[in-house]
């Protein structure tokens, strides 16, 4: 099989993906490959439709999310100079599937979130979407913190 | 994050060939121990044979399992000779984890869809219950087959 070489981090700026990210440094280092850091952003659906909104209100959002991932994308640098970084509009998951392909990752790395009352609890759904569709083998990096909220397994 | 000790779970389906793959190379790049995991389920089916049945259906099932994994891992010590199996016996994602924590695994690659089924929509149960359950990381590894987008 190929080397890896290329490990695409998705980052959604919390602590899981933080944890995910640190994960995905170190096997970077070690495995000679480079990194790209992607967010998606996901754009609530009342950006859309509420006239009452700002007007400059999705730029607002994207010039933040620009900035966090300016922020982040230096840090990363410091550790995996050739590493790079994207934005991009759209459903997190699918997003995340598609340009792990375009962009011929060998790996995705996600961490996992804490977001779902439906007993996703441990594997957030957007890990488990995308560990689901995507062609890129996919590494979930659980969060100690997550792991000791949770109680119930599925059955 | 370092690797030293790799679990990969196998059902022997070509699925669970490319998680092996990524495991073996893996474990050759971080130097890591290999240790490759199959769980044969006793089948729903054994318990009611065993009413009308004195046969013992069990040991032939694990012994097939059994000779399945040791050619498994002959193949695989071409590749990685420290490379180790073990066999066990009961729910597949239960006993992948279980068999992750009792060598202190400290990651578990695993095929997203393999013997049970293609159907995406409910694929890889198995590998999905790995994720949700494993404390350690988790690479899951999808099949090249009969995959469209």
């Amino acid at each position: 099989m190929t080397p890896i070489k290329r490990i695409l981090v998705a980052t959604n700026f919390d602590g899981p993906s933080r944890h995910a990210l640190d994960s995905a440094l170190s096997m970077a280092e070690r495995l000679g490959a480079t990194i790209t850091l992607l967010h998606v952003l996901d754009l609530p659906l009342y950006a859309y439709y509420a006239e009452k909104l700002p007007s400059d209100f999705a730029e607002c959002l994207e010039n933040a999310a620009l900035a966090h991932l300016a922020d982040l994308l230096a840090r990363v640098r410091e550790r995996i100079p050739s590493a790079n970084g994207l934005l991009c509009h759209g459903v997190p998951w699918s997003q995340i599937v598609e340009r792990a392909e375009s962009m011929a990752c060998d790996m995705v790395v996600l961490g996992t979130h804490a977001r779902s009352s439906r007993g996703d609890d441990l594997l957030g759904s957007v890990a488990r979407d995308v560990s689901r569709r995507s062609r890129v083998p996919v590494l979930t990096v659980q969060t100690p913190n997550v792991l000791q909220r949770s109680t119930a397994l599925p059955s | 994050m370092t690797f030293k000790h790799i679990v990969v779970a196998t059902d022997f389906s070509d699925c669970s060939a490319r998680a092996l793959d990524f495991g073996i190379e893996l474990a050759a790049q971080f130097d890591a121990q290999l240790t490759l995991v199959h769980a044969w389920e006793i089948p729903s089916t054994g318990y009611s044979a065993a009413l009308y049945s004195p046969g013992d259906l069990l040991t032939p099932i694990e012994q097939a399992a059994a000779t399945q994994l040791n050619a498994a891992l002959e193949s695989l010590r071409e590749r990685l000779p420290r490379a180790k199996s073990v066999l066990r016996a009961g729910v597949a994602w239960e006993e992948i984890v279980a068999a992750a924590a009792d060598v202190h695994a400290d990651l578990i690659v695993v095929g997203t869809h393999g013997r049970r089924g293609v159907s995406r929509a409910l694929l890889g149960s198995d590998a999905e219950r790995v994720v949700r359950l494993s404390p350690v990381p988790v690479l899951t590894v999808r099949g090249t087959e009969g995959v469209t987008a």
